[in-house]
């Protein structure tokens, strides 16, 4: 097989060739490599590749195969991980100035049980800066470079997108495993809060980060959440609940399952025409498919920005509280603007923000509750990939620019809450680029996200084209 | 101190009261953002917070 049949195959197909030995690890990680020389100068994914390590843990795979042993569907299987995720002896800088040098003497539960699982890593993917999405990195939208990737896993989202990684871990504090995957016509699971450890992860806002996969297909996502999830003690907020299959129910479709549709707030204003028809033009293929689709109401979403917002601004001045008195002006100029604007925040609002939380999370409950819902579908994203000379780093909108926090309204109420939120490509703008829709469901209840998912992507098969970067002359 | 009033200098004394590392070149922008975030947190006041109870979990066992 050559370098582009290779990196076009899934996970799953991958794993199956691999587990047949008509292909080899080595093979694979060769083929990811030569795709990221072919990719990277136009699309900065990486911000470190570790091509020999994953050489020789890719020998070490095959070595293993030969001699009948399969660690399961992960096992051999090139993966990204967003460099705010420690891997031992591998620095981390979370696209910053201000921690340069700083080499990890252990493992993120993430990596390790990925490892565990036999994946290879292949390298450390592109953060905008301590996760915040705040500045614009260096990595480009490969359906378009002068657009923005998204963020704040831009690698993740570009390199599963141009098929220089087979999947990626992603963070996701307000959407941003979500929004590169929407941004870069990729599918990303933020799980439920609690179901995948943040040990070994830098923290942007304890309350609301999770971990979670960013992958070309639904079935691929659940392979990879499968190896990651499950309780563990080093992290605070980690759940102990019993993991199912993910992958079990992937193909019993959705007839009869309800979605709720709420308009006033996530097709609010804000959300442009071609996001609005695609994601419209869904849910009458889900109807189709056999869904129940419901109108409803809730009101209170209008609170929930607020809400993160103020966890968020609250929990990351004060974990870099220390690093911006000795380094302040090491920080990009806009990340030290909201963590200078965290150390402001009256205690009473964070307080009013923890109550407002709970009682978020209980309107949310009664919603699902009252209409029988399995979950609510929405855009992931307002707009498609926008040109960054249009993008303002600012808080709010200012000069005509689209302030990025505009682009968290649909994605930040599953921070909030706590649910599992997964997007999926849904179709293209009319020039071109791609658009995400969102599924929000009950927490802990990843396998119906994926099985709705699933159904809605065996339709269409968006997830199959691929862009062509090109350096923009 | 309403959002309006929160000037630079505002800001340089609230920092200071804070013990608040904050450079001088952001005092300006930060005025900005301050007025603008906190403008944007007096919509949370219309939320009926009444029988949402601080959720503070504790546990003081010693294993």
């Amino acid at each position: 097989m050559g370098v582009n049949e290779l990196t076009e195959l899934t996970i799953h197909k991958a794993s199956s060739l691999l587990a047949k030995r008509v292909i080899s690890s080595s093979e694979l990680v060769d083929a990811i490599l030569d795709r990221i020389l072919e990719t990277e100068d136009t699309v900065h994914a990486y911000a470190l590749l570790l091509a020999d390590s994953a050489r020789g843990a890719a020998k070490k795979v095959d070595t293993e195969l030969a001699s009948g042993c399969w660690r399961g569907p992960l096992h051999g299987i090139p993966i990204g991980i967003k460099d705010v995720c420690h891997i031992m002896g591998v620095p981390t800088k979370a696209g910053s100035r201000v921690i340069r040098g700083y080499v990890p003497s252990y493992d993120a539960t993430v990596v390790r049980r990925l490892r565990e699982a036999g994946a290879v890593i292949v390298g450390k993917t592109v953060t905008h800066e301590f996760a915040y999405g705040l500045n614009f990195p260096p990595t480009r939208n490969p359906w378009r470079t002068e657009c923005h990737p998204g963020g704040s896993s831009a690698g993740s989202g570009v390199a599963v997108a141009v098929r220089s990684s087979f999947g990626a871990i992603g963070t996701d504090t307000s959407g941003s495993i979500r929004n590169p995957a929407a941004i870069n016509g990729v599918v990303g699971l933020k799980p439920t809060y609690g179901r995948v450890s943040r040990y070994g992860v830098i923290p942007l806002s304890p309350s609301l980060d999770h971990v979670g996969p960013l992958a070309r297909t639904v079935e691929d996502c659940a392979l990879i959440l499968q190896a990651i999830a499950g309780f563990d003690p080093l992290d605070v907020g980690s759940v102990d609940c019993s993991v199912p299959e993910y992958t079990k129910d992937l193909g019993f479709g959705v007839h009869g399952v309800r979605l709720g549709i709420e308009r006033d707030y996530f097709f609010s204003e804000n959300v442009i025409g071609d996001v609005k028809d695609a994601v419209n033009t869904a849910v009458r293929d889900f109807e189709q498919l056999g869904a129940v689709l419901i109108e409803v109401k809730m009101p209170e979403l209008a609170f929930m920005p607020p809400v993160g917002l103020t966890f968020q601004l609250v929990e990351a001045a004060e974990y870099h509280r220390h690093l911006l008195s000795n380094r302040g002006y090491a920080y990009e100029p806009a990340t030290r603007l909201m963590l200078e604007l965290g150390q402001l925040v009256p205690a009473t609002l964070y307080v009013s923000a923890i109550r407002a939380r709970a009682l978020l999370g209980n309107v949310m409950k009664g919603l699902f509750r009252k209409h029988h819902l399995e979950a609510l579908i929405t855009p992931t994203l307002p707009t498609p990939g926008v040109p960054i000379k249009e993008l303002s780093v600012a808080l709010f909108e200012r000069n005509g620019k689209t302030s990025l926090g505009k682009y968290i309204q649909n994605t930040v109420p599953a921070n909030v809450t706590g649910q599992p939120a997964i997007s999926v490509p849904c179709g293209f703008s009319k020039d071109g680029l791609p658009i995400g829709l969102q599924l929000i469901g009950r927490p802990f209840e990843e396998s119906t996200l994926f099985r709705i998912a699933h159904a809605y992507e065996s339709l269409h098969h968006w997830h199959a084209r691929r862009p062509e970067p090109q350096a923009k002359t | 101190m309403t959002s309006e009033e929160m000037t630079p200098s505002a800001v340089r004394l609230l920092a200071a009261l804070a013990h608040a590392p904050i450079l001088t070149e952001d005092l300006e922008p930060l005025a900005q953002a301050l007025r603008d975030y906190l403008g944007s947190m007096a919509f949370l006041e219309q939320l009926d917070l009444t029988d949402s109870e601080l959720a503070v979990w504790f546990d003081p066992r010693w294993e």
